[in-house]
């Protein structure tokens, strides 16, 4: 078997080559795609779950059921899309086995920190974790995923409405929990 | 394509993006990949397979006859859920 390690003359290589090699078990093609899909995996977990141990954790578990089931995936064009899925699925499975664990542990930020971008970005997933986990799964998909609502729909499986609502509802929330970092408009003062 | 997203929130979700190293996250999947698939993991696991086998023969051997061919599909089944938690 070969190692699961990114390299092997494939970093240069071509998504569709790569992934083509992958589908047909090798390693060393999966690994390279570990190396290029790692971060935007791991971010868009952590803004899921807050905890970044969590999340890395969530990533490992997505990325080896990937890893398995790989060979099962129909067309290589679809393979962000197939990822994003089993991630939001290892996710709820998380929720359903520890419900509560990641929930309203966080507050919402009640200190405002000074205005970074370690800060916001802090913040932010403090922010998202006191969302209800659907509302903040839709707010998550629509503003870090950039997903359209129809998108959306098709990922969680919510009708378009829930969706609209989800995204309306949770980005007011957000706006509201993180207005220390909204730019001042000296108008506001007067 | 997103449809009537607010913008600074937006940028919110773009300045908190990280670019995340690779390396040590790369090495804890390839560890977890060779844990799993391991040559180890393939011997424990025909191991308990051919011990689930043999108490099947051992269980259908002492029972009564009536109950032989249940009990040896009982423990069967036992072997492989074994197997498959190995």
């Amino acid at each position: 078997m070969n190692d699961l390690q990114p390299g092997r003359g494939l970093g240069n290589a071509a998504e569709g080559a790569v992934l083509a090699l992958a589908m047909r078990g090798d390693s060393a093609a999966f690994g390279e795609l570990v190396r290029r899909r790692q971060s935007w995996l791991r971010n868009l977990l952590r803004r899921l779950c807050r905890d970044p141990s969590l999340a890395d954790d969530l990533a490992q578990q997505t990325l080896l059921q990937a890893w398995r089931t790989l060979q099962g995936l129909k067309a290589a064009s679809a393979f962000n899309t197939w990822l994003r899925r089993l991630a939001i699925n290892t996710w709820l499975q998380h929720l359903r086995r520890a419900p509560g664990q990641t929930e309203n542990q966080a507050a919402a930020p009640d200190t405002p920190a000074p205005p970074s971008a370690v800060g916001l970005q802090l913040d932010l997933d403090r922010a998202l974790a006191s969302l209800r986990p659907d509302v903040r799964l839709c707010v998550v998909l629509a503003y870090h995923e950039q997903l359209s609502h129809t998108e959306i729909c098709a990922h969680t499986g919510f009708p378009l409405g829930t969706v609209k609502s989800h995204i309306k509802r949770g980005a007011a929330e957000l706006r509201s929990l993180l207005d220390c970092y909204s730019p001042k408009e000296s108008s506001h003062d007067r | 394509m997103t449809d009537e997203l607010d913008p600074q929130l937006a940028r919110w979700f773009a300045a908190a993006e990280q670019s995340l190293a690779d390396a040590e996250f790369a090495a804890r999947v390839t560890a977890l990949h060779r844990r799993r698939w391991s040559p180890s993991a393939a011997l424990r696991i025909s191991t308990l397979v051919w011990r689930g086998l043999m108490s099947a023969v051992a269980v259908a051997l002492r029972r009564r006859p009536a109950l032989t061919g249940l009990a040896a599909i009982f423990a069967l089944a036992l072997s492989i859920g074994l197997a498959l938690q190995g």
